[in-house]
C-alpha cells in the first residue's frame, strides 16, 4: 500500500556502517552486545584470572559463604564457586555456540541444495525433514542421548539432531523464493552467470534469516545444555557446567542458598543476551530496518 | 449553496513538532460531492484519518468538526468516536481489506449498529441490499466468496446503515474492476446526502465531484467547482496537478526492420487456450500497449515473449530469425520495483549490475561515470548512491530500475503494470523514463489496465478480450497519441 | 473442508509411521552390541554364555532386522513395547503406571499457560505502548530468559522455603502439583504471550480493525471482535507445535518436585540406556504431539471460513 510508505525526497542519510555499529545503535541490541561481550570475556579470559582451580576439592573450605578469598563462596566439597562458574561458561556458552553454528551450516547447505537442485532431490530431502520436524525437538534430544548415552559431546550431537531440520526447512523456503525472486530474474536477464546470481541474490536472503534464528536459538541451546546437565545427562562430574552446578546445590537449599544464585544468574543473563541480540539482528536484517 | 451539513474548521496535525496538516477548513453542502486530491505524501490520507479518529496517539490533532448534531473537537477521539458511523460513514479503499475474513458479510454490515451498542435492524439491511443491488443470499457468505465490486457495495451499505449525512470514501474504485467502478460511484452518490472522495486520480473523480480541493504539503492549495474547472477559470495549481499526471509524448518509432515479429501466436495455460491468432510487429523505439481484463492472458503473453513459456502455435521472429531470446536481449520490468532489487545493495551497485555481466562488461573505473550519467538521465541525480532500496519512494525505485535497464541496453522491454502503484507525478516521470528507453532504441510492451494511460502514451494498443468461448479475439488498432485524454483540461489552461 | 481434513489426517498418519521407523532404528543404530547394553543395564558384571544366549532368545536379537521391525511394530500396535532391559518387566505397564501423574502436570500447566498468556497479551495489546504493555514486555523478556528448572529452583528457594519449608511436603500432592504446573505453565507462557501480543498488534493495524474504529467501535470491542479471532488461529497452531516443549520439559520438573510421573523412570532408563523404555517414551510423546497438532490444525480448518471452503488443487 503506497500511502503508508514514507516518501523521501532529497539525499538520504547513509545507513550505519557495519553490523556492530548498527547493533550498538539499536535499543535492545546495545544491551545484548554489552552482556554478550561480558559473558564471552568471562569464558575466554576468566580461567587465567580466577584464584582457585575449579575441580580440586578442599574439604577444609567447604560451604564457605561469599566473602574475601571466595567471592561467591564454596560448594559442598570446598571448590570455589566463582572458578567453577567461569569454567562452566566455556561449556555452556561454547557448546551452545558450537551447536548453533553447526545447525545453521547444516540447514544452509541442506536447504539451499534442495532449493537449487529441485525435483526429486528437493522432494526427498524435504519429506525427510518433514518427518524429523514432526518430532518435538526435546524428545529427539532425549532419544539421541538414549542412543549414545549421557555425556557432553553426546548432548551437543543430540541438540544438533533436534534442531537442524527446522533450519533446513526455513533455508529451503527462503532459497526457493530467492531463486525465483524478481531480483534474481532481472540479474539473469542481464546475462549474469548463474553462480553469481546464487552468490549475490540467493545466499544472502537465506543466510540472514538463519543468522537471526541461530542467534535467537542460542538462548534455547544454553538453556538446553544446562537443563540436560542438571538432569545428569550432559556434562559429567567433576566438570563444571551451570546446570550441573545447580544440580549439586539441589539438596543444600537451607544450608547454602548462595550456591543457587551464581549459576541461575549466569544462565538467565546469557539467555537474555542472546534474545536481545537476536531481536536486534532480526530488526536489522529486514532491509527496511536498516535504513 | 445550501447550509453546510458538515464542516471542518482549522484542522492541524503535528507529529513530533513537525506540521503534517496545516489549518485545513472546508464545508460540505447537502447533496454535494467533494473530491480531495493530492499526490501521495501530501497529507490527504492524514486528513482522512484525522476525521475518522484513526491517527496514532503520538500525533497532536487540533480543529473542530461541525455537523447538525453539534461541534466536536477532532483531537478528542473519545468524543469523536460516538459520532463516527452516525455522522460520517467510511468506505475503505480495498473492500477485502475492510472486512474481517472470519465473519459473514451480514455480520460486517450489522457491525454498524453493534459498534454503538445498538440492535441491528435486519429489515434495513435487506432494504439496503435491495437498493444497492446486492443478492440477499450472499449476506450469509464470507467476504472471500464475493467479487470486489459487490463487496465494495456491501461496504457502502455498512457505511450508510445509520444514515450518516456524510460518506467519506478513500479511493473507492481503485481496487475494483473498471466496469464496476461506475456502479460503485453511483451507489456512493445515492447513499448519503454529502460525499467526500479522497483520491490521487483527479480526472476520475472530477467526473462526479461538484467541487475539488487540492492538498499540497499539508495545506489547501486550491478549491474549485466543476464549472470553473472545465471553463479554465480554476486556480492554476489544479491545472499544474492535472498536467503532472499526464503522460509524456514518446518520439515516433524508427522506421525500418521489424526487430520482433509475432505471427499467429497462440498461448495455452493450464490446458486452456488463452490467446490465439495474435499478430503484431515491433520496430526499435515502438511502444505497444496491452490492455484487457484480468486473467485474459496478459502475463502469459509476456512470459511467452520472454521465452519462458513456449507458444502453443505460431512463430516469434526476433531480428529475422525464429529463435529463443538471447541473454540480455529481453528485460522484464516488474510492478513492484523494490522486489526486483537486492535489498542489501546500495543503489549504485544495483544500477551497475548490468555492467558486470558478460555482455555488458565495462571496466570498473568507468562504472561510476556510467552510473551517474544513468541516474541523472532518469531524474535521480539527487539520490544518495549509497542508499538502499528500502529508503526510496515507489516512484524513485521504479526509475532506478529504468536507469538500470538503460545500462543493460535490451532490445525488448516487457513492462508489467510498472506504474500501477505510483501517484500521478511519479507515474508521468516513470513513463518519461520509458519513453527515453524507447528513444534509445528499445521496443517496449507496456501492460496495464489503465486504458486512458495506454491511449495517451503508446504508439499502438493491443486489446486482449476473452470472447464468449473463453478464447481471445485480439484486435490491434492504430491510435495516434492524443494530445490529451483528459476531458476536463481545456486546450489553453488559464 | 472434508478434503483438507482428510489430507491433514493422512499427513499425521505418515508422520506417525515415519516416527515409528526412526524410533525403532534407535536400536540397530545404537553403538555397541545390544547384549552388552542389556547386561550393562542389568548391572551384570560377568555373564555366562548361557545367560547371553537366553538374553538373545528372549529379546529376539538373532532374527533379521526387518523381522524384528515387524515383530516390534506389531507389538506396538497391540500396546506391547517389549520388556525393559533393566528390570525385565513389560515396558508399557511401567510407563502407564506413571503416565497419569505426568498428564496431570502437563495438562494443568497447559491450561495455566494458555489462560495466563491470553490475559497478559490482551492487556498488553489493549494498552499498547503504555505502561501495562511495557510491564508485560519486561516481564515476558525476563521469564523467556529463565529456563523452567531455574525458575523452579528459585521459587522453591525463595518462595516456598522462604514461606516455610514444610509447605510443599505438608500440602501433599495437590499443592505440589499446583506449584509445579504453575511454574511450568508460567514459564512457557512468556513466549506464547509475546507471540499473541505481536499477532494482536498486527491485526489491530489492519484494514478490518481500522474500518471498525472508523465506525465508532470502542477499542475493547475492536480488540475482542477484530484482532483476537484473527490472531488466535495462527497462535493456536503455534501452541500445538510448542506442546512438544511442554511434554519434554515435564521430566525435569518432576525430578525437582519429586512428582511421581514418568520423568524419573525415563531418566533412569536414559542413564543406563534401557532402549525399549526410551523407545516407548519417545514414541508415546511423539504420538501425543502428532495428535495434538492434528487437533489444533483441524480446529483451524473448521474455524477459518477461507480454509473451510478451500479446494485443494
Amino acid at each position: 500500500m503506497n500511502l503508508r510508505r514514507a516518501t523521501l525526497s532529497g539525499p538520504v542519510a547513509p545507513p550505519p556502517r557495519g553490523i556492530l555499529a548498527a547493533l550498538l545503535h539499536h535499543p535492545s541490541g546495545r544491551w545484548g552486545v554489552v552482556l554478550g561481550a561480558a559473558l564471552a570475556a568471562m569464558a575466554v579470559a576468566g580461567p587465567w584470572v580466577v584464584a582457585h582451580p575449579p575441580n580440586v576439592p578442599d574439604y577444609a573450605a567447604a560451604l564457605r559463604p561469599p566473602g574475601s578469598g571466595y567471592w561467591l563462596g564454596t560448594d559442598a566439597t570446598g571448590r570455589d564457586q566463582l572458578s567453577r562458574l567461569v569454567d562452566g561458561a566455556r561449556r555452556s556458552l561454547g557448546g551452545a555456540l558450537a551447536v548453533s553454528v553447526a545447525i545453521t551450516l547444516i540447514g544452509l547447505i541442506v536447504g539451499t541444495l534442495a532449493a537449487l537442485a529441485g525435483r526429486w532431490v528437493d522432494a526427498a530431502l524435504m519429506r525427510f525433514v518433514d518427518v524429523i520436524m514432526a518430532l518435538p525437538g526435546l524428545i529427539v534430544a532425549f532419544a539421541v542421548i538414549g542412543l549414545l548415552g549421557p555425556g557432553y559431546v553426546n548432548l551437543l550431537i543430540a541438540l544438533i539432531a533436534a534442531d537442524w531440520a527446522y533450519k533446513a526447512r526455513i533455508a529451503r523456503a527462503c532459497a526457493f523464493d530467492a531463486v525465483r525472486s524478481p531480483a534474481a530474474e532481472v540479474s539473469r536477464q542481464f546475462g549474469v552467470p548463474e553462480w553469481r546470481v546464487v552468490l549475490h541474490h540467493v545466499l544472502p536472503p537465506v543466510f540472514w534469516p538463519l543468522l537471526v534464528l541461530g542467534t535467537l536459538g542460542l538462548g534455547g541451546q544454553i538453556a538446553a545444555i544446562s537443563a540436560f546437565s542438571f538432569l545428569g545427562l550432559g556434562v559429567q562430574v567433576p566438570h563444571a557446567e551451570w546446570g550441573a552446578m545447580l544440580a549439586d546445590t539441589r539438596f543444600l537449599f537451607t544450608v547454602a542458598p548462595w550456591l543457587l544464585l551464581g549459576p541461575s544468574a549466569c544462565i538467565l543473563l546469557s539467555v537474555l543476551a542472546s534474545n536481545l541480540l537476536g531481536e536486534a539482528l532480526r530488526d536489522l536484517a529486514t532491509p527496511e530496518g536498516r535504513s | 449553496m445550501t447550509a453546510p451539513v458538515f464542516s471542518v474548521t482549522n484542522l492541524s496535525v503535528t507529529h513530533g513538532g513537525v506540521s503534517i496538516l496545516h489549518d485545513i477548513s472546508f464545508d460540505l453542502a447537502a447533496g454535494e460531492c467533494l473530491a480531495i486530491v493530492g499526490l501521495s505524501g501530501c497529507g490527504k490520507t492524514t486528513l482522512m484519518r484525522a476525521l475518522l479518529g484513526l491517527l496514532p496517539q503520538s500525533m497532536q490533532v487540533s480543529g473542530d468538526l461541525r455537523t447538525a448534531a453539534g461541534t466536536v473537537p477532532l483531537g478528542n477521539t473519545r468524543v469523536l468516536r460516538r459520532r463516527l458511523g452516525r455522522e460520517i460513514g467510511f468506505v475503505a479503499q480495498n473492500p477485502f481489506d475492510a472486512c474481517a475474513p472470519l465473519r459473514t458479510v451480514r455480520a460486517h454490515i450489522a457491525e454498524a449498529w453493534r459498534a454503538h451498542g445498538l440492535t441491528p435492524d435486519h429489515k434495513r439491511i435487506i432494504a439496503l441490499c435491495n437498493r444497492l443491488g446486492l443478492a440477499k443470499h450472499m449476506l450469509e457468505r464470507y467476504p472471500h466468496e464475493w467479487s470486489g465490486g459487490m463487496l465494495q457495495r456491501a461496504n457502502i451499505a455498512a457505511a450508510i446503515a445509520l444514515s450518516p449525512p456524510v460518506l467519506l470514501a478513500d479511493e473507492p474504485t481503485s481496487a475494483v474492476d473498471a466496469d464496476m467502478a461506475e456502479r460503485v460511484m453511483s451507489c456512493l452518490r445515492s447513499g448519503a446526502p454529502g460525499v467526500i472522495v479522497v483520491s490521487h486520480d483527479l480526472p476520475l473523480v472530477a467526473r462526479c465531484a461538484d467541487r475539488v480541493i487540492l492538498i499540497e504539503d499539508g495545506r489547501i492549495a486550491a478549491i474549485a467547482g466543476r464549472a470553473e474547472l472545465s471553463s479554465g477559470r480554476a486556480p492554476a495549481p489544479l491545472y499544474d496537478f492535472i498536467r503532472t499526471g499526464q503522460p509524456p509524448c514518446p518520439a515516433p518509432p524508427a522506421p525500418g526492420l521489424n526487430m520482433l515479429d509475432v505471427r499467429d501466436l497462440a498461448i495455452d495455460r493450464g490446458g486452456r487456450r488463452l490467446v490465439s491468432g495474435l499478430n503484431f510487429a515491433l520496430q526499435p523505439g515502438k511502444i505497444l500497449g496491452v490492455a484487457g481484463p484480468s486473467g485474459v492472458g496478459k502475463t502469459s503473453l509476456l512470459a511467452t515473449l520472454a521465452g519462458r513459456l513456449p507458444p502453443a502455435a505460431g512463430v516469434i521472429v526476433r531480428g529475422g530469425q525464429t529463435r529463443a531470446p538471447r541473454q540480455g536481449e529481453v528485460l522484464v520490468l516488474f510492478q513492484d520495483a523494490v522486489s526486483s532489487m537486492n535489498p542489501r545493495w546500495p543503489v549504485s551497485r544495483i544500477v551497475s549490475e548490468p555492467l558486470t555481466s558478460a555482455n555488458g562488461r565495462q571496466p570498473r573505473r568507468d562504472r561510476p561515470d556510467a552510473i551517474r550519467q544513468a541516474m541523472g538521465a532518469f531524474g535521480l541525480g539527487h539520490i544518495n548512491l549509497n542508499s538502499r532500496p528500502g529508503a526510496l519512494s515507489m516512484g524513485q525505485a521504479q526509475r532506478v530500475t529504468l536507469a538500470r535497464a538503460s545500462l543493460a541496453k535490451p532490445t525488448l522491454i516487457l513492462a508489467d503494470e510498472p506504474t500501477s502503484a505510483l501517484d500521478p507525478r511519479q507515474k508521468s516521470a516513470a513513463l518519461a523514463g520509458l519513453a527515453r528507453l524507447a528513444k534509445a532504441g528499445a521496443a517496449i510492451i507496456l501492460v496495464s489496465h489503465d486504458r486512458a494511460m495506454l491511449r495517451d502514451f503508446c504508439h499502438e494498443t493491443l486489446e486482449l478480450r476473452a470472447d464468449a468461448q473463453g478464447c481471445v479475439n485480439p484486435a490491434a488498432r492504430e491510435t495516434t497519441p492524443a494530445s490529451t485524454g483528459l476531458h476536463i483540461l481545456p486546450e489553453t489552461p488559464a | 473442508m472434508g478434503r483438507a481434513l482428510v489430507m491433514r489426517l493422512g499427513q499425521a498418519v505418515l508422520a506417525a509411521f515415519g516416527a515409528s521407523l526412526l524410533v525403532w532404528l534407535m536400536l540397530p543404530l545404537a553403538p555397541g552390541d545390544p547384549v552388552d547394553m542389556i547386561l550393562n543395564a542389568q548391572r551384570v558384571e560377568e555373564p555366562t554364555d548361557q545367560h547371553i544366549a537366553a538374553l538373545r532368545d528372549r529379546f529376539g536379537l538373532d532374527r533379521p532386522l526387518w523381522q524384528r521391525y515387524l515383530v516390534w511394530i506389531g507389538g506396538v500396535v497391540q500396546g506391547d513395547f517389549g520388556l525393559s532391559w533393566r528390570t525385565g518387566e513389560p515396558v508399557l505397564s511401567g510407563l502407564m503406571r506413571r503416565l497419569p501423574a505426568t498428564l496431570q502436570l502437563v495438562g494443568l500447566s497447559f491450561v495455566i499457560s494458555v489462560a495466563w498468556s491470553l490475559g497478559l497479551a490482551l492487556v498488553a495489546a489493549r494498552w499498547a505502548g503504555r505502561w501495562p504493555d511495557r510491564l508485560v514486555l519486561a516481564y515476558t523478556r525476563l521469564l523467556a530468559a529463565t529456563p523452567s528448572f531455574v525458575l523452579a529452583l528459585l521459587v522453591l528457594q525463595f518462595v516456598v522455603v522462604g514461606m516455610g519449608i514444610g509447605l510443599v511436603l505438608s500440602g501433599g500432592a495437590g499443592a505440589t502439583l499446583i506449584i509445579a504446573a504453575a511454574i511450568l505453565g508460567i514459564d512457557r507462557a512468556a513466549g506464547w504471550t509475546q507471540l499473541l501480543r505481536a499477532g494482536l498488534l498486527e491485526h489491530l493495524a489492519r484494514g478490518p480493525a481500522d474500518v471498525a474504529k472508523a465506525r465508532g467501535a470502542r477499542p475493547g470491542r475492536v480488540l475482542a471482535i477484530y484482532a483476537l479471532p484473527a490472531a488466535l488461529l495462527p497462535w493456536m497452531t503455534a501452541l500445538g507445535i510448542s506442546l512438544g516443549g511442554l511434554i519434554g520439559g515435564a521430566p525435569i520438573l518432576e525430578m525437582i518436585f519429586t512428582w511421581p510421573g514418568i520423568g524419573e523412570h525415563v531418566l533412569t532408563a536414559l542413564s543406563v540406556r534401557d532402549v525399549p523404555v526410551i523407545q516407548a517414551f519417545v514414541l508415546i510423546a511423539v504420538l501425543a504431539y502428532v495428535a495434538a497438532s492434528l487437533v489444533v490444525d483441524a480446529m483451524a480448518i473448521m474455524l477459518d471460513p477461507r480454509m473451510r471452503h478451500a479446494r485443494p488443487a
